[in-house]
């Protein structure tokens, strides 16, 4: 029999078991690889935090393998949610909270935003790891930033973003920008007032407060300083730095 | 055989008929990225050809652009996922190139003028030949741009540190070489060399 390749009817029914074949083969394939690629955004994350807590480069971090990350981390931190006013929440699991994804869920209701912490001990060094979500000029920007005992001095910082541009905003991830923090001691609060630390341009006044803007990268630049500026406040509650 | 040659020089998809030069741009920093971006275009491309050829004959024409996009897109798809779960750091850095391959000029071009009126077997040699010229494009203009912007060959470093400025030497990376420009300014060095050597391939007018 042979079939008229330009009827409506052929055409339709082509197209829908075309359609459904490659929806159903990649479906399979999704689900099958889903576990694998949730293991290499785990994985990163380790790394980002460990890197901000001081244990090793992120660069040297990168070349060990995915358990041992995933141990070193387990034996060195503790976790801790809390809400905007410092308070801990009980039951949440700090590492499962995507920052991202929590801060633009809740950017019209704040007070349900979750805080979370992740508190570094190791060979007597005691950091505090705070997770932190902005916006750069193409999409989302996120850092982790390492305090010190007195949950006051940053100690590390590390910030990764989304799709700034490469060679301009992308350079926040740089090791150029990043070291600003902590070669000379910054500060988030001055005395019992809130300052945080800020991005500015044309020169830093003052050296405990604010580190030098990217050149070419300005929207960028004041998206970590927007970033860093709000990103603390629940966590100097909670610690007990700043009035509840 | 004339299959696998042509496309590799005197038919190449990037310098002779300047298709798919966006990502030979935007991925060429380093070797890695521009190889990882190859082998993935290189199997859309044979895996697409291959799959076309076989339906050509049940591919209603009405909607056959449509149908070469689906099947395109669920390659491209395919190997997104697969980079993501083997390979995701490179699969951070090639970012949305990956799914740009669906709009890569050389792909669909081989479909229409190709896979469409030819058996699998000549198909799957033709997508070899498009996919290769293409590739040895990519890794010249990444060599090139990785050592020249980055000082490494594939990441390992080749200009000893004490020659660097910042260690007190003389020897500073290019910059330059890691922006997207130029990129251009090397296709159209192996654009220029090609037609030196090549002088039929220079048009009349």
């Amino acid at each position: 029999m042979a079939i008229n390749k330009n009827s409506t009817g052929y055409t339709m029914t082509f197209a829908v078991i075309l359609v459904i074949i490659c929806g159903a083969g990649l479906a399979l394939l999704a689900t099958s690889l889903k576990k694998l690629q949730q293991a290499n955004v785990a994985n990163e994350k380790r790394q980002f935090i460990l890197a901000a807590a001081g244990y090793a480069s992120i660069d040297s971090l990168k070349k060990m393998e995915m358990t041992d990350v995933e141990k070193i981390f387990d034996d060195s931190f503790t976790e801790d949610v809390y809400d905007k006013d410092g308070n801990v929440i009980e039951g949440d699991i700090a590492f499962s909270i995507d920052i991202v994804k929590e801060y633009k869920a809740t950017k019209r209701s704040i007070d349900l935003r979750r805080y979370p912490v992740f508190h570094y001990s190791n060979a007597g060094v005691e950091r505090h790891i705070i997770p932190m979500a902005g916006n750069g000029l193409w999409g989302p920007i996120w850092g982790f930033i390492a305090l010190g005992k007195d949950m006051n001095t940053i100690e590390g910082v590390v910030f990764d973003h989304k799709s700034e541009t490469p060679g301009l905003g992308s350079k926040i991830a740089d090791d150029a920008f990043t070291r600003m923090f902590t070669e000379s001691p910054k500060t988030i609060m001055d005395g019992s007032k809130y300052v945080s630390v800020n991005v500015v341009k044309g020169g830093v006044k003052n050296p405990e407060h604010e580190v030098d803007a990217i050149a070419g990268a300005t929207i960028t630049s004041n998206g970590v300083g927007a970033m860093l500026r709000g990103g603390f406040t629940p966590y100097m509650k909670a610690f007990g730095l700043l009035k509840k | 055989m004339k299959l696998i040659k042509d496309p590799l020089n005197d038919s190449n998809p990037i310098s002779i008929q300047v298709l798919g030069i966006c990502s030979a741009l935007a991925i060429t920093i380093m070797l890695e990225n521009a190889f990882v971006m190859s082998l993935s275009v290189m199997f859309v491309l044979i895996a697409a050809n291959v799959i076309v050829s076989l339906i050509r004959n049940l591919i209603p024409d009405k909607i056959r652009i449509i149908v070469q996009l689906v099947i395109v897109a669920t390659l491209v798809i395919t190997v997104d996922q697969v980079l993501k779960a083997y390979v995701y750091e490179v699969s951070k850095q090639l970012s949305v190139f990956v799914g740009l391959i669906i709009t890569n000029c050389i792909i669909m071009g081989r479909l229409e003028a190709f896979a469409l009126a030819n058996k699998p077997m000549p198909s799957f040699w033709d997508a070899v030949g498009n996919g290769l010229g293409y590739a040895w494009i990519l890794i010249v203009v990444g060599f090139v741009r990785e050592v020249f912007g980055s000082g490494s060959i594939w990441g390992f470093n080749i200009i000893p540190e004490g020659m660097l400025i910042e260690e007190g030497g003389w020897y500073e990376h290019n910059g330059l070489m890691l922006l997207s420009p130029i990129a251009l300014f090397l296709v159209a060095t192996v654009i220029w060399v090609q037609r030196t050597k090549n002088r039929k391939l220079i048009e009349a007018n």
